[in-house]
């Protein structure tokens, strides 16, 4: 178990609105959107690390900067001990891939199977792809000079995995890929990922706004809420007993077979542009006091868990 | 008996042939009943809620009976029809930002639907008195400051607000049925609970008839007191939601309730259907999921089950003969 990723500081600040000559001559102050705010962790090897939020919590952004497709604001990021720059770039790709949400856009339309999954090979190699396509579950022969569109949603998605694990890579970060599929399909591909990670010792970041794809497949939870972790803990412990008043709130939220009682927090998620004064949850918390609103609460550690909330001094 | 609906099918033209989405459905819904339609993509639940409001595309058509107060939806004139949606059969689409217009103030929108609610229902169209309406409405919707809603457009609004708009709206032309199609999908879990928290006041405190549809069948546990399972376009088992979900008795519904991640991956594997939905190009002879089923045996393959009444449910499969 070694170090494999590191978030120092991270944040990510997007521009809301185009800065031209006119904003610049104005001295208009610009507005950001500030989708990641002083995000750290770290990442072990050979372990699944699922990040959970609603949709604006920097999921996604997270993701993007580990494979090198944004580049923070402010912070640094590791990869394997080493500082991600412009000069390892490069190599950091080698080793790490992502498979996308939606697969049917992510994968060229216009591509064979067969070339779609060996492209990252630089050569095309007959024997990996047939062997990896087998590990996914797809016949060879049958699919091998098929293009996406003929495929159904679920091999569409195995295609997208198996051009994501044949270079072998460390770290594969996963940005919801079941939210697309069946849940019949869902159940296979979950079966599938864990398989593969056992098999290969590989790493997955998996992100997903599905609490219970995540205990099915995560070892480790992050909860985002707004651009910044309010929690983090053994798979088990968060889920069974959170500790944040959010992540109690979103799994009450969750319609399940076991109950019939829906409790979620009232109101919207904040404005990425205006956050809450204070902790940025406490306009929706249960259990604001006076503090919540003036203060941020710092990301501390509880126990095995690390919180940020008042609650728990 | 509010909606009956009898040897309901539905086809589709295209340029390889005529499909045939939905084949003979038989469905009762009782006055103040909340049913789901649950099933997975391309099971013909979206298909039939328009064929309620008689939404279909221009190359769909339908056959059969679908009752509803009294009248038959399918063979009403266009006018009867206009009609009939909004103030008696209204529908909630899975995008709300589609079903608004965006170049009109919500509040405009709003107060279009009390003015046709009252134009039918023959009461005073006083524009103070329907502005009233509409705030009255979106204040017992929870939409904090009422007024500010109602001068901004939809792209203001966000997600979860645009969609309490449009619960807004059928709260003001009180209709008898709301037809739901997947209302949460493009919501966010907590904003998706308040939504369905809401549509079950609006049952309780209305009596208004629900009809769900939704792919989600933890949703469909949550909300509903009727479960409808759909498969290829059949009725695949239907019944009481609470003895369906605890013991499903069709193989698909105990497919569908199984593969839902509720453990860890410590716990073992998932269960899983294999395959993949067919489509409708090639569905297999007999029973339509004899091709994904666990427990197909020879006559599966050869002649499609009947509904059979098993216990306290409906049934489709050979095994419960």
């Amino acid at each position: 178990m070694s170090e494999i990723y590191r978030f120092e500081d991270v944040r990510k600040y997007y521009l809301s609105q185009k800065r031209g000559l006119l904003e610049i001559a104005m001295r208009t102050k610009p507005i950001y959107v500030k989708a990641l705010d002083n995000v750290s962790f770290t990442l072990t090897s050979n372990q699944v690390l699922a990040v959970v939020g609603e949709s604006g919590s920097g999921k996604t952004t997270m993701g993007k900067i580990m494979v090198t497709l944004e580049k923070p604001t402010s912070g640094k990021v590791f990869f394997r001990g080493e500082e991600v720059n412009k000069k390892n770039t490069a190599d950091i790709r080698e080793n790490i891939d992502m498979v996308f949400q939606n697969p049917s856009t992510s994968l060229n339309p216009r591509m064979k199977i067969k070339h779609i999954i060996s492209e990252s090979l630089k050569n095309f190699d007959e024997e990996k792809v047939q062997d990896i396509m087998q590990q996914v579950g797809l016949p060879y022969n049958e699919l091998k000079d098929k293009q996406p569109r003929e495929l159904s949603g679920g091999q569409v998605q195995r295609v997208a995995i198996s051009k994501a694990i044949i270079k072998k890579p460390e770290l594969i970060v996963l940005d919801e890929p079941t939210s697309a599929l069946d849940e019949s399909i869902q159940a296979q591909i979950l079966n599938l990922l864990v398989d593969l990670q056992k098999q290969f010792k590989l790493t997955y970041v998996f992100i997903t706004h599905n609490i219970y794809v995540a205990k099915y497949i995560a070892d480790f939870i992050v909860v985002l809420y707004a651009g910044k972790i309010i929690e983090y803990g053994k798979n088990e412990e968060v889920l069974e007993k959170p500790l944040h008043p959010y992540t109690q709130l979103l799994i009450t939220s969750i319609p399940t077979t076991n109950s019939k009682e829906l409790k979620p927090p009232v109101g919207d998620v904040p404005s990425l542009i205006n956050r809450p004064e204070g902790c940025s949850f406490h306009p929706r918390c249960p259990f604001a006091m006076e503090r919540c609103k003036t203060q941020e609460p710092p990301l501390r550690n509880h126990g095995n868990y690390l919180v940020a909330c008042w609650l728990y001094e | 008996m509010l909606l009956t609906i009898r040897n309901l099918s539905v086809f589709y033209n295209t340029v390889v042939g005529k499909f045939k989405v939905i084949e003979d459905m038989n469905l009762d819904l009782e006055e103040g009943d909340i049913i789901s339609l649950v099933g997975e993509s391309a099971s013909g639940k979206s298909t039939l809620g328009q064929v309620l409001t008689r939404m279909l595309p221009g190359t769909g058509s339908a056959e059969g009976e679908v009752i509803f107060d009294g009248k038959d939806v399918l063979k009403i004139s266009e006018n009867r029809m206009t009609e009939i949606r909004g103030t008696s059969i209204f529908m909630i689409f899975q995008n709300p930002l589609n079903s608004l217009n965006p170049v009109k103030t919500v509040g405009f929108q709003l107060i279009e639907a009390a003015r046709i609610r009252r134009e039918r229902d023959h009461l005073s169209t006083d524009e103070a008195e329907m502005r009233k309406e509409a705030e009255e409405s979106l204040i017992s919707l929870r939409l904090p400051d009422a007024d500010s809603i109602m001068r901004r457009y939809p792209h203001e609004l966000s997600g979860g607000q645009v969609q309490r708009v449009v619960i807004c709206m059928a709260l003001l032309l009180k209709p008898k049925i709301l037809i739901a199609d997947e209302p949460t999908t493009a919501l966010d879990v907590t904003i998706q609970a308040q939504v369905i928290n809401l549509l079950r006041t609006l049952n309780k405190e209305m009596k208004m008839t629900i009809i769900f549809i939704t792919h989600d069948i933890g949703l469909a546990y949550v909300l509903s007191n009727n479960l409808v399972v759909l498969y290829s376009g059949r009725i695949m088992e239907s019944g009481n939601t609470e003895s369906i979900i605890k013991k499903p008795l069709h193989p698909y519904t105990s497919g569908l309730i199984g593969s839902i991640p509720n453990s860890s991956k410590t716990s073992g594997k998932l269960f899983s259907i294999k395959g993949s939905p067919p489509s409708y190009l090639s569905l297999p002879d007999g029973c339509k999921f004899s091709n994904r089923c666990q427990f197909v045996f020879e006559r599966c393959m050869q002649e499609e089950p009947k509904l059979l009444d098993v216990q306290d449910r409906k049934v489709k499969c050979w095994l419960y003969e």
